[in-house]
């Protein structure tokens, strides 16, 4: 019967607000630069491909550290990939209702396509790719966007962007199937209009 | 759940998956990462993460209570800022152009100057137990974070990476023809690009000097967002953008404003014991500067919450 008191000795080992707790908290800061050092690259592009502009980008993406600092404590480790994501695209979506018009801002986008490289015609090619990829994916509503590139550009599973999103699996399914059939259309109407052969 | 196969998996090469692919090549800048760092540094070091989420509210609603107040302000301090590129520079950055259009101040009263003896520069590291007003305490308890506080988190990288940035830049054109241009931060990468044809073309091998404006459009870029962001309401969120510009650039050239913006900021927040403590550094440092007068006003409004509330 000995292990009884063991048992709850345990328990209360293990309830117990050890260094444990205060460590984490004395890292947070740790680990938050970890966080955004990981997935910066991805959250980046996924506000760019969800269609923030550039000039916003750098805001966009202050706003979900700020987000993330906020809510650190409630983020696992293993789905911190997917916060940060989910909250790209909240932060995306919030940016595209609230869009104010900055005149002082704006007309300065774009102007990298002149600008020079050692390659400029690959360059260049790339530039326009994107920006077609950019023009097919904005025909698509924003929640069917979020899935498509979670799933297609930045290869999340779709039980990864069911927990991201907050939708059932069955939703990103199906989103993903209308995803990707309108993007479709959208880059067969592109194409056509461009008069490239397609392969 | 089954997986259908990737597009860009597929074998099929075809212009969708080309256009695809193009994404995937798609990577921000160093200096938008660096930058997305020194946020981070700063966030985690200047608003006690996981605690601040009441913060942002308050702030709306008090920024746009003051947002009047303040817009002047703002004004000024961007005119200041164009003023003091123009003078290290004699020359027009395109984006320093745009910013010049922004509204001027309106001159403010000139204010007795009250400061508490205990609130001068020599204090700066200590957290000191401020005078904490009404409801805020609590979290005027985190957000403390006075430069100094934040800097000696932040400092240790961001300040070498955002010189490097600066460094790899002209070295790597190549990249930079892409990811400059796609850095999240316009005002820099915009400006750059407009004045390509006017910033004498450096080696690409060369690790020469680097032409000081990029540093100068840089900060100006930083300042820009902090502004913007107090003159939208959100005072929280300039304040990050403070923070982080004063660990970045800890010998930035707009050291004095950006103090100023913080203490502006605080005040929109609505604490009144730590603006009043920016913007009494900012007097012992820059006494003569074309935004004492601001300061010195806002010394005095925060000593009297009263005057405060009716502004």
């Amino acid at each position: 019967m000995a292990w009884r008191p063991l048992l709850r000795d345990l328990n209360s080992l293990l309830s117990y607000p050890l260094p444990l707790g205060r460590l984490a908290n004395g890292r947070a800061d740790v680990r938050l630069r970890g966080i955004v050092a990981a997935h910066f690259e991805a959250m980046w592009r996924l506000l760019r491909r969800l269609g923030v502009p550039e000039h916003d980008l750098d805001d966009a993406v202050q706003e979900v550290i700020w987000v993330l600092a906020r809510k650190l404590e409630a983020v696992a480790i293993e789905s911190e990939r997917a916060f940060v994501l989910s909250t790209a695209y909240r932060v995306a979506s919030t940016m595209r209702r609230s869009r104010r018009r900055r005149p002082e801002m704006v007309e300065l986008s774009g102007e990298h396509l002149a600008a020079p490289g050692p390659d400029p015609e690959g360059l260049l090619e790339q530039q326009r790719a994107r920006a077609w990829l950019d023009e097919a994916l904005a025909a698509l509503p924003l929640e069917l966007r979020a899935v498509f590139v979670l799933y297609e550009l930045e290869r999340l599973t779709m039980a990864e962007i069911a927990e991201a999103l907050g939708l059932a699996a069955g939703t990103v399914a199906s989103r993903l199937r209308r995803a990707r059939a309108a993007f479709q259309l959208s880059v067969t109407a592109i194409e056509h209009r461009l008069g490239v052969a397609s392969r | 759940m089954t997986e259908p196969k990737r597009l860009l998996d597929s074998a099929d090469r075809g212009f969708a998956e080309r256009l695809l692919a193009s994404s995937v090549a798609d990577r921000p800048s160093g200096a938008a990462r660096r930058r997305a760092l020194g946020v981070a540094a700063a966030v985690a070091s200047a608003s006690a993460v996981g605690t601040a989420s009441a913060v942002t509210t308050g702030a709306l609603v008090k920024g746009a209570l003051v947002w009047a107040l303040v817009g002047g302000a703002s004004g000024a301090l961007v005119s200041v800022s164009v003023a003091k590129v123009a003078a290290h520079f004699e020359t027009r950055s395109p984006r320093a152009a745009m910013i010049i259009n922004a509204q001027p101040s309106r001159a403010t009263p000139t204010h007795q100057l009250v400061v508490h003896t205990d609130s001068g520069p020599t204090r700066a590291g200590g957290r000191a137990p401020l005078p904490v007003v009404e409801d805020e305490s609590a979290e005027s308890g985190q957000v403390p974070a006075t430069e100094a506080e934040a800097r000696s988190v932040a400092e240790p990288q961001p300040i070498h990476s955002a010189r490097a940035a600066q460094h790899d830049a002209p070295s790597a054109p190549a990249r930079s023809g892409t990811t400059r241009a796609t850095l999240g931060m316009s005002a820099h990468s915009s400006a750059q690009a407009a004045s390509g044809s006017q910033l004498p073309a450096l080696p690409s091998s060369t690790p020469a000097p680097v032409p000081a404006l990029h540093d100068v459009e840089d900060e100006l870029a930083w300042l820009d967002q902090a502004r913007r962001r107090l003159a939208a309401g959100d005072a929280g969120g300039a304040l990050t953008r403070i923070s982080a510009y004063q660990s970045v650039f800890p010998r930035g050239h707009f050291q004095p404003e950006a103090l100023a913006l913080r203490a502006e900021a605080l005040a929109a927040r609505g604490e009144r014991a730590l603006a009043q403590l920016a913007a009494a550094r900012f007097l012992a440092t820059a006494p003569s500067h074309p935004l004492a007068a601001r300061m010195r006003a806002l010394v005095d409004a925060s000593a009297d919450p009263q005057r405060d509330r009716s502004n």
